[in-house]
């Protein structure tokens, strides 16, 4: 827990693993007994594509908030939103992808969702022409108080009203 | 705002429109395809600012009423093909509709029950950075910064251009009879980094002759050139 606080950033097990001289495995092993010991205090470990990093829990969202002076507000417009959940959901995905869900091209929301650190460039897919896929950030998962992807909120059913 | 259909048979919007037809409770024959888009084009043409995203989300539509109007149209014992298109297209819309349901979720908890890392960059506004005396070196930098956006001449033959520092003195002076104005407004004007240096230098004149100043409201607040006090 040490080693998270002073990273700060994201860091992979295997820097940890190095540190604390001990393997991968074991050090996944105690991260995941990390994860555990705090759900009930007021930090998390957040975890996503094999990089760890300590955050506050979303409990405590106010009290951090109003401790830094920041107002809770999303201005993301809708298309950006609909980009935004169907990278977290079905990410990682190609900006094609992307565009064939949403019925238009997306090229203005990746950039937008890229700039705001809500979305990374995840890596070339492995189909013809390599294109670049997204998946969320880290960022991402902070905003919404996500330890990890499988927090998410279930996708609704195709039958439910909004 | 997104577009609203008004036809006999159907007032909303366009979305509702198509996901009525898709569920077979609006008879899609008793609407024009037509009509609707000269109704959106004539709206589209009296419109003050155009919002992208809301064409964008016309065009796709609107596609989609025209594809699924014709495919309908079509005589349905010739061929399945266009059944299945249309239920692939009707699978296409429903997984399109969970996305904009999850984006609902997301809009709610974005920002509200966020968590936060050590390193978490403050956002500061402008009021919240102190705003140093605006001085002779400030302003030196405003003009290497302004000079930087300008790309050296290249010198093809010595002939100088018709400017002194007087006649831009005498320029400048005139312009603060009408009151300040911004120091960008006079240097967008220079041509090259020769007309820069020489506004740089006859403001700094004005300036030590005590017949202009300069003013900076706020952090990234124009510079403004105002006239001398008393």
């Amino acid at each position: 827990m040490a080693l998270l606080f002073v990273a700060g950033e994201p860091v992979g097990a295997l820097p940890l693993a190095h540190a604390l001289s001990l393997t991968e495995r074991e050090t996944e092993d105690g991260l995941k007994a990390l994860a555990t010991s705090l759900e009930d205090g007021p930090l998390r470990l957040l975890g996503h594509q094999g990089a760890y990093r300590l955050v506050t829990a979303p409990e405590r969202s106010a009290d951090v908030r109003a401790f830094l002076r920041q107002e809770a507000r999303s201005d993301l417009t809708r298309p950006a939103l609909e980009t935004l959940a169907i990278i977290a959901y079905r990410g990682p995905l190609t900006k094609q992808a992307v565009d064939t869900v949403r019925g238009v091209a997306s090229d203005t929301m990746l950039r937008n969702l890229l700039a705001r650190d809500l979305i990374v460039e995840h890596g070339p897919a492995s189909e013809p022409g390599r294109p670049m896929s997204y998946a969320v950030s880290h960022s991402f998962l902070k905003q919404l108080g996500l330890t990890s992807l499988s927090e998410l909120p279930p996708l609704p059913e195709a039958n439910d009203e909004a | 705002m997104p577009y609203t259909v008004s036809a006999l048979s159907f007032q909303g919007p366009l979305g509702l429109l198509i996901e009525l037809a898709e569920k077979g409770r609006l008879e899609l024959a008793d609407i024009s395809v037509g009509t609707i888009t000269a109704d959106y084009l004539l709206k589209v043409k009296n419109l003050g600012v155009k919002e992208p995203d809301e064409l964008s989300d016309f065009l796709r539509l609107g596609s989609r009423l025209a594809y699924i109007k014709s495919a309908m149209l079509l005589p349905q014992s010739t061929t399945l093909e266009p059944q299945r298109e249309l239920a692939l297209l009707n699978d296409e819309m429903a997984e399109y509709r969970r996305f904009q349901q999850a984006a609902r979720t997301l809009a709610a908890r974005l920002g509200s029950e966020s968590s936060w890392s050590r390193d978490h960059k403050p956002l500061l506004s402008p009021e919240d950075l102190a705003l140093p005396p605006l001085n002779v070196d400030l302003l030196q930098k405003a003009f290497t910064a302004a000079l930087r956006k300008i790309p050296a001449a290249i010198a093809v033959h010595a002939e100088l251009p018709e400017l002194s520092q007087a006649k831009v003195q005498e320029n400048l002076t005139g312009r603060l009879g009408h009151g300040p104005f911004a120091l960008d407004e006079v240097l967008v004007d220079a041509p090259d980094r020769f007309h820069v240096i020489v506004i740089f230098l006859a403001l700094l004149e004005l300036i030590r002759a005590g017949a202009a100043g300069v003013v900076q409201a706020g952090q990234y607040a124009p510079i403004m050139i105002v006239p001398a006090r008393g």
